[in-house]
């Protein structure tokens, strides 16, 4: 689904990734975890072809980034950490405007249902300036339950959720997951749910803080 | 064409939703039109004759001051990104963004233009030419002007910077706008038209490939 191939990246005159490497296949959740500044945002930036790296490529079922140029929103879904949404519109009309732009027809009704998850469907019309941080984020993550794609890509999701929408961010993806999708998720804490393989992106981690948590060392 | 077609919607969406960049253009555009008036004085003979080179030069101040509402929103909240992301080109998103740019000064020079002239003493025919020049003037105004924008956001948005680096690609636009005879148009100057679409034909393939560098700089 997923093929990550000996990336090395450099930033402002910094090497952040050198030989990473990273298969993500059908139904797995992949966690890469990684202190501030690890280069967590850095790594799935270059995924999703924000970022040009120094050399190595990504593969989406097997083809490259420039060959899924203007196609992208069909390969996978990415959620960064920025809240991707305009202050001056309600949360109705920022999913509106995110559905316009992935081509996705539904009707109030089936939003409406989708909204419910994350408990938002009695403040849709308020403005998203007015919302606290944990309620961007949920309406960023929203955004998962209308996408078609099989792979998302988030950027620390549950960072500023409280305990009951990260089970219920938890519950999507595992849901995901059963219906033959993956997901491939950053974060700088240690998350309580199930996730099949966790990579630590390891020059910049503390090792005892994490020890036992991870399945292998992202080579950096 | 229907990834730019979906762009534009999304910009139109936002301009008229939101009515923010045509309220401050349009009382910026007025609030200086007051100014000038006032203190030339009530000779309706001195302000006709000054009335064109009075316009443009507010014009091209209320674009470069509005310019960057159109520009800075998306960049904080990492609409640029998803945008560039979901597969649609630098390119287009510059396109998109100049085109609803356009569309916000012609909306609202549509009631300012009439209602200025008239307070000039300006004749119908006369505004009638006037809006001639405007329409071939105004895209290469509009490029610029998002041209510079997207100078701030790389340049630590200092505005001064910006003004040096732009301005004087302003400056053949506004003298070929302004030193049309809007009088007597028909006899003479009708070469002023012919080299300010000419300038727009030139301006056009520039500002795209310096607008796309400026927005894939973005993500840097």
């Amino acid at each position: 689904m997923l093929e990550v191939k000996s990336i090395y990246l450099n930033r402002n005159k910094k090497q952040i990734l050198s030989n990473f490497n990273l298969i993500l296949k059908k139904k797995t959740m992949v966690l890469l975890l990684g202190e501030n500044g690890a280069g967590k945002s850095s790594l799935l930036d270059t995924i999703v072809g924000l970022i040009k790296p120094q050399s190595g490529e990504v593969l989406f079922d097997g083809q490259t980034l420039e060959e899924i140029e203007t196609q992208k929103k069909k390969y996978f879904t990415y959620i960064p950490h920025e809240i991707c949404l305009r202050d001056s519109f309600s949360i109705a009309e920022n999913i509106d405007i995110w559905l316009n732009l992935h081509s996705i027809k539904l009707n109030t009704k089936q939003i409406s249902k989708k909204l419910e998850v994350f408990d938002l469907q009695k403040i849709k019309d308020q403005l998203v300036r007015n919302l606290s941080h944990g309620q961007k984020k949920k309406v960023s993550l929203t955004k998962l339950l209308f996408s078609n794609t099989k792979l998302w890509i988030m950027d620390e999701p549950i960072n500023g959720l409280d305990k009951k929408s990260v089970q219920i961010f938890s519950s999507i993806c595992t849901q995901h997951i059963k219906e033959g999708g993956s997901v491939l998720f950053t974060s700088h804490i240690y998350p309580k749910f199930k996730i099949t393989k966790k990579v630590l992106l390891k020059k910049f981690c503390n090792k005892k803080l994490y020890k036992n948590s991870f399945d292998s060392w992202g080579k950096l | 064409m229907k990834n730019f077609e979906i762009l534009v919607k999304r910009e139109l969406k936002i301009l008229f939703v939101s009515v923010k960049h045509i309220l401050s253009y349009s009382s910026f555009f007025l609030l200086v039109f007051l100014l000038f008036a006032f203190s030339v004085g009530p000779n309706l003979k001195t302000l006709s004759s000054i009335y064109l080179p009075i316009l443009f030069m507010i014009i091209l101040f209320s674009l470069i001051l509005t310019s960057e509402n159109f520009i800075d929103e998306d960049f904080k909240n990492g609409c640029f990104k998803e945008l560039q992301f979901l597969g649609f080109s630098p390119e287009q998103i510059f396109l998109a963004k100049c085109f609803s740019m356009f569309s916000s000064i012609i909306f609202s020079n549509f009631f300012l233009i009439p209602l200025t002239s008239l307070l000039f003493g300006i004749s119908f025919s006369a505004t009638i030419t006037v809006f001639y020049i405007f329409l071939l003037s105004s895209p290469t105004l509009v490029l610029l002007s998002l041209i510079s924008a997207l100078f701030s956001l790389q340049i630590k948005r200092n505005k001064f910077i910006q003004f040096i680096i732009v301005m004087p690609f302003f400056i053949p636009i506004v003298i070929f706008a302004s030193s049309t005879d809007i009088f007597n148009y028909e006899s003479s100057n009708n070469e002023n038209f012919l080299i300010l679409f000419g300038f727009f034909l030139i301006t056009l393939p520039i500002s795209i490939i310096i607008g796309k560098l400026l927005i894939k700089e973005t993500n840097q």
